[in-house]
């Protein structure tokens, strides 16, 4: 029996004991399509004891609303989509009557916060109160973590972004009776492909997709998978910190109360060098921690640091060597090589690259073009001799939780494996081994790759099926 | 032209061991409420995803339910598939979630141990069901490792090559590919030999 053979039974077997559940899924997805007319018509409350205030406010709106919003032509049509983050992350699809047409818990904390509320033909604000009082309740908001992030994404950019503000304005409110003060970042969301699929990849909405999107954009080492796993808390203290033009879209006051807060920071970095001067400080993550990094001047020389957010403990503490109190040279690079020309020198050792940062600086006495740049996936941290043009550090770094880009094949046909596929199988049997030649050939109809691998000092001809990698031939050469 | 509307009689002929095409057009047609280009894509792929969540999950029941919420999936995100020609992949993917979410949340990061073998014997109970498919199909899932079980079956019902097998796993290419001749190997001693190990 062979390998096909096996698969052949496997295959049989499995054919005969797939399921039918073709009916069952048409059936359940109608279900769900008719719950949402149903509930137009006859809205329901599940479970009214566990939401003594907010379902009895619902169910009092709804008997207003459920006769209105029946029988109109544009109550089933989707309006908007308006998704609200906290760490719980809820889709709610409404029509143009502010109805609530359907409701999606998109992350397991947010089945936590929807359970046993049926908010289907509400009216929106209603949707919203009930919403935020059970984050509340179940700890999702407090006043150490008191942001949310509402996204409006509707064809109609004006009534998006009134139903920001109106909704902004529901949240402070209901967090006002609970004694929050809130903060509520608001964004217009216009939802396609690219952003649907970064949603779904990480299993959030497609309003966080768009606030950490357009952070990565805005400094490209943030990775989007750590990103994607903050809450909108810590998104929203990191994005203001990234661009302060964004508080004018915030309603309120993002809370710092989980850190240590920049004032406290900056004690710790001016407690380390008594009598210190702090140049710059911010918030920012590294490596998925919270940290405050900056630099401090003290007796003409520079310092960097990170100090953890959290602990207040020192994570870095580098000594960037003399700043010469008159360092005018340093503004003028006449006397150097020249931006153009350093930015040139890196390129040429890693073309491609992306170069995220580049500045005259001084190194312990030497004048350096000291910068950052990034290839899909690598991380460079470099520094050029301003004056010899010689690169004097050079620190690659995979950058993490990219994917490393696809081989293409060397045939158009996507189905073959690569030659570098083909490298790698081969170089898996023979480590360290020379491939002298490789090529790809057609061989009784078959697709194959043929080629000739050292193997110390014996030589190879090797023959592997272009399709399943599988190793045809593989003789040894003794001439 | 012409070869292409030879392919699906060829494989009438030559039987049911060969994964059919799937037809990446049907998507866009599910986007739009056809139900007939549903159920064409669901011939096309429901062996795929039945055997794909079984070989993650080593249980029936558990895999039916998967491939149930897999096809509602593929109903709600029809309009969001982007054509790169891997409608196979795409839909196999929706399962790989989902299945590894319905693990996280039994709450093992590995699924059925041979104990629970028993559990998976009704399923191939069936008097239909020769008893050496049967037993192929029962030894996979005994004796295999979880990513070969994987990486075997794929490869056996879902017409997909070992590198998009690989991608789908997120395993290196040379690794799936050492995984399945392992595999293979396996089965075939015990197969053969009529022994377990």
């Amino acid at each position: 029996m062979n390998n096909r053979d096996i698969e052949k039974r496997l295959s049989r077997a499995l054919r005969r004991e797939t399921p039918d559940v073709l009916s069952r899924v048409l059936s359940a997805h109608e279900q769900e399509e008719k719950i949402v007319e149903l509930n137009q018509v006859q809205p329901t409350i599940k479970k009214k004891r566990r939401w003594p205030i907010w379902a009895a406010s619902a169910a009092a709106a709804l008997v207003l609303t459920a006769g209105a919003a029946w029988g109109l032509t544009g109550a089933y049509g989707t309006d908007s989509l308006i998704s609200i983050d906290v760490n719980p992350s809820i889709e709610l699809a409404t029509n143009r009557y502010e109805k609530v047409l359907r409701v999606t818990a998109l992350n397991d904390d947010a089945n936590q916060i929807l359970d046993g509320m049926d908010l289907k033909g509400t009216d929106l604000h209603v949707a919203i109160n009930a919403l935020i009082g059970s984050m509340v309740k179940n700890g999702y908001i407090d006043d150490i973590r008191n942001s949310v992030l509402v996204s409006v994404d509707s064809k109609n950019t004006s009534r998006a972004a009134a139903l920001q503000d109106e909704l902004a304005a529901d949240i402070q409110q209901a967090l006002e009776s609970s004694a929050i003060s809130a903060a509520v970042l608001k964004q217009s969301v216009q939802e396609d492909d690219a952003l649907r699929s970064l949603a779904e990849q990480y299993g959030i909405s497609s309003g966080k997709a768009a606030l950490i999107q357009q952070l990565s954009q805005q400094d490209p080492t943030l990775n989007l998978e750590d990103l994607a796993a903050m809450n909108i808390n810590d998104l929203s203290l990191l994005a203001l910190a990234k661009d302060p033009d964004l508080q004018g879209t915030v309603s309120g006051t993002v809370s710092d109360k989980a850190y240590i807060g920049l004032d406290r920071a900056r004690e710790i970095a001016l407690a380390k060098q008594p009598g210190g001067t702090i140049k710059e400080i911010s918030f920012d993550f590294e490596d998925g921690r919270a940290v405050y990094e900056g630099e401090l001047l003290h007796n003409g020389r520079e310092y960097e640091f990170d100090i953890d957010a959290v602990s207040g403990d020192i994570l870095k503490w580098k000594d960037d060597g003399p700043m010469d109190t008159d360092d005018q040279p340093l503004l003028d690079d006449s006397s150097y090589i020249g931006l153009e020309k350093a930015k040139t020198i890196v390129l040429e050792r890693l073309p491609g690259a992306q170069v995220l940062e580049l500045k005259l600086d001084r190194d312990d006495g030497r004048v350096i073009y000291e910068g950052e740049m990034i290839t899909d996936s690598l991380e460079v941290d470099f520094e050029v001799d301003a004056v010899s043009g010689n690169i004097v550090k050079w620190d690659e770094e995979a950058r993490r939780g990219q994917v490393t880009q696809q081989t293409q094949s060397p045939s158009a046909d996507p189905t073959y494996l690569s030659m570098e596929d083909i490298r790698s199988i081969v170089l898996t049997k023979v480590p360290g081994g020379t491939i002298k030649e490789l090529e790809f050939d057609y061989d009784d109809g078959m697709a194959i790759y043929e080629g000739e691998v050292l193997q110390g000092r014996q030589e190879v001809d090797f023959e592997i099926d272009a399709v399943t990698g599988d190793i045809l031939k593989w003789e040894v050469d003794n001439d | 032209m012409f070869f292409f509307c030879m392919l699906p009689a060829i494989q009438n002929e030559i039987g049911a061991d060969i994964a059919p095409l799937v037809d990446e057009a049907l998507l866009p047609r599910i986007a739009e409420g056809d139900r007939d280009a549903f159920a064409a894509f669901y011939a096309q792929t429901d062996r795929a995803v039945f055997g794909f969540a079984l070989s993650i999950l080593k249980n029936r029941q558990d895999a039916e339910d998967i491939m149930q919420d897999t096809y509602i999936r593929v109903l709600d995100a029809a309009a969001s598939y982007q054509p790169r020609g891997k409608p196979m992949a795409w839909v196999l993917a929706i399962t790989r979630n989902l299945a590894r979410m319905r693990l996280r949340s039994l709450n093992r990061s590995q699924p059925a141990e041979p104990e629970e073998l028993e559990a998976i014997s009704p399923l191939l109970d069936g008097e239909a069901l020769a008893t050496d498919d049967r037993l192929t199909l029962q030894t996979a899932l005994a004796v295999l490792g979880e990513e070969e079980r994987q990486i075997v079956i794929l490869h056996a019902v879902s017409g997909m090559k070992h590198r998009e097998i690989a991608q789908l796993l997120e395993l290196p290419l040379p690794t799936a590919l050492s995984k399945y001749a392992r595999a293979l190997a396996k089965l075939k001693k015990i197969l053969n030999g009529g022994s377990q190990p």
